[in-house]
């Protein structure tokens, strides 16, 4: 008995050694928990703690934190700066308890301004923060700037696919399947294929066919992978994120029962008239062939925000997620960003 | 920062350690309790122990310990088929570590049904009506709307956690009682969130009687 014992001794110190990270001067690698209205949301920070910029990254619908950490972010961003993965409310290891929120998109904008409340209590109040939304992660953005007021805390915002505005969404998308579509048979990239999907789209209405119209905008960006047009792009990283780094079981439940977009879909959300009201310096990427988030989007919020120094970049072979179509040219944009603004 | 560089060395962090403890002093009671137990007539060995690894969907490492006590066993017959089926309480302490997020630990309470289709293997299935889970959060902050950052003192959150497990084991016929388990185990975290979460977990294992 005394031998089981010692067994379970050692298999503990074991798996003790297992939680241990590497620690290295000047580079951070830890988790911390943000707590808020009822929600311990994680904080995955990695990178070079010594630079006087933190790049917090929002994430969008169903995705994660950790899933933007690939090579790239590793060998470029982590190494200048301090990179800070975020998963929200009801979204892969958040947890907690908390009744159904009212506006789970306002109280997500509340989420990220406390994490920013956090990370300078915890790594420095003088250092220069940045806040990174990707898709509906760019509305929870927004709304943490201008509804919880973090804007004051920040030293710049970058918007990738940003999904700022709903009802015009719906509109563009429909109309970019429609442009592209007529691109790529001029080009003779598969016509037959984009013929099909331009007939079955032209009589659905945007308002009331938005399903219908959304899955033939995946239809057609699937089409321009298979085509060529988008490059595949190695997955073994984001592979790995999904299914070994995160948890894929709590992913997929929490995602299952913590649909927020549906949220925002419900009320036709738009932010862009509250696009005015931001003053920092803001960074819009979007993909060329876009079709979830069509790029005439970011060309409307440049055109709404009320930024002296704002750029919008179009990313030529990207679809909804230029970090994982373009990586190189994505870390280096946003490095500049950063490195012009901090 | 201007003109100031601040180096911050990242916090190890060590949830067993705080567990571990506890958990060798689970194991101690386990060991003494049953020399106060009489055993009943009837059950050769009614009370087994029997502890391994606990992988929390599947690779998340952790290791669980428990005690069962047995409470019937009927020998019946089905088209011409003879087995025996075995009723037992269980009790079971776990722990499990998702490296860079969380630990976690619980106490399940329950019964398990074994069958022995041959003098060589049973399935069991159980089922723990009655769980309690623990998630253990590294450093945690709270944010109050207007108020300061404040750590937070053990940081986690508990829920209410039942258990159903299916699996099968080794029944070594000279020593009933004893032998290597394997089972797969989905337990259900309420309230989790706004709903629930539901947890798979791999249970590996060594059981030895009580004499």
């Amino acid at each position: 008995m005394l031998g089981v014992i010692r067994n379970l001794i050692i298999v503990g110190l074991l798996l003790q050694l297992y939680s241990c990270g590497k620690t290295e001067a000047g580079r951070v690698d830890e988790t911390i928990y943000v707590r808020h209205q009822g929600a311990d949301m994680p904080a995955y920070v990695h990178g070079n703690l010594s630079s006087n910029a933190v790049l917090v990254i929002v994430h969008g619908a169903g995705s994660f934190g950790l899933s933007f950490r690939e090579e790239s972010f590793k060998s470029v961003l982590e190494k200048l700066f301090t990179v800070v993965y975020f998963d929200q409310r009801g979204q892969s290891m958040s947890e907690g308890h908390y009744p159904k929120p009212d506006d789970v998109i306002r109280l997500m904008g509340d989420d990220v301004s406390a994490l920013i409340q956090v990370l300078k209590h915890q790594y420095g109040a003088d250092k220069s923060y940045f806040l990174l939304g990707h898709s509906l992660g760019g509305m929870i953005a927004l709304s943490s700037m201008v509804n919880s007021g973090s804007q004051t805390d920040l030293a710049g915002w970058i918007c990738v696919d940003g999904a700022l505005d709903f009802p015009f969404i719906k509109q563009a998308r429909k109309e970019a399947v429609l442009q592209i579509g007529d691109e790529q048979i001029d080009a003779g990239n598969d016509p037959g294929s984009w013929n099909d999907l331009i007939n079955r789209l032209l009589s659905l209405d945007p308002d009331s066919d938005y399903d219908e119209i959304l899955k033939i905008a995946g239809e057609a960006m699937d089409l321009l992978t298979t085509t060529g047009v988008i490059p595949a792009g190695d997955s073994k990283d984001r592979l790995r994120n999904a299914i070994v780094i995160n948890n894929p079981v709590n992913w997929l439940v929490s995602n299952y029962f913590n649909q927020p977009v549906q949220a925002a879909l419900a009320e036709d959300l738009s932010l862009t008239n509250r696009l005015n009201a931001i003053t920092i310096p803001t960074l819009f990427i979007y993909g060329k062939y876009d079709l979830s988030v069509p790029p005439a989007m970011g060309e409307w919020a440049k055109f709404n925000v009320g930024s002296s120094s704002k750029e919008l970049l179009l990313f030529e072979q990207s679809m909804h997620h230029p970090f994982y179509s373009e990586p190189e040219h994505f870390v280096e944009q946003v490095a500049q960003f950063i490195n012009n603004n901090k | 920062m201007k003109g100031i560089i601040l180096v911050h060395r990242p916090k190890k962090y060590h949830p067993l350690g705080r567990l571990l403890p506890t958990v060798i002093l689970f194991i101690i009671i386990l060991l003494i309790l049953p020399a106060f137990i009489k055993a009943q007539n009837g059950f050769p060995h009614p009370w087994s122990l029997h502890a391994g690894y606990y992988g929390n969907n599947l690779w998340n490492p952790g290791l669980q310990v428990g005690a069962d006590r047995q409470r019937v066993t009927m020998d019946k017959s089905r088209n011409d088929h003879e087995f025996t089926v075995e009723k037992w309480f269980t009790g079971d302490l776990g722990y499990y570590l998702d490296p860079g997020s969380h630990g976690a630990c619980f106490i399940q309470v329950g019964t398990v049904r074994r069958k022995y289709k041959e003098r060589m293997f049973y399935t069991q299935t159980g089922f723990n009506p009655l769980g309690i889970y623990r998630s253990i959060l590294p450093e945690t902050f709270l944010v109050t709307d207007g108020g300061p950052v404040e750590p937070v003192k053990f940081p986690g959150n508990w829920y209410y956690a039942p258990s159903v497990s299916w699996g099968v084991g080794q029944y070594y016929r000279k020593l009933p009682g004893t032998g290597w388990y394997a089972k797969l185990e989905l337990m259900a975290l309420l309230p989790y969130n706004t709903y629930v979460q539901f947890l798979i977990n791999l249970n590996l294992g060594y059981r030895i009687p009580l004499r």
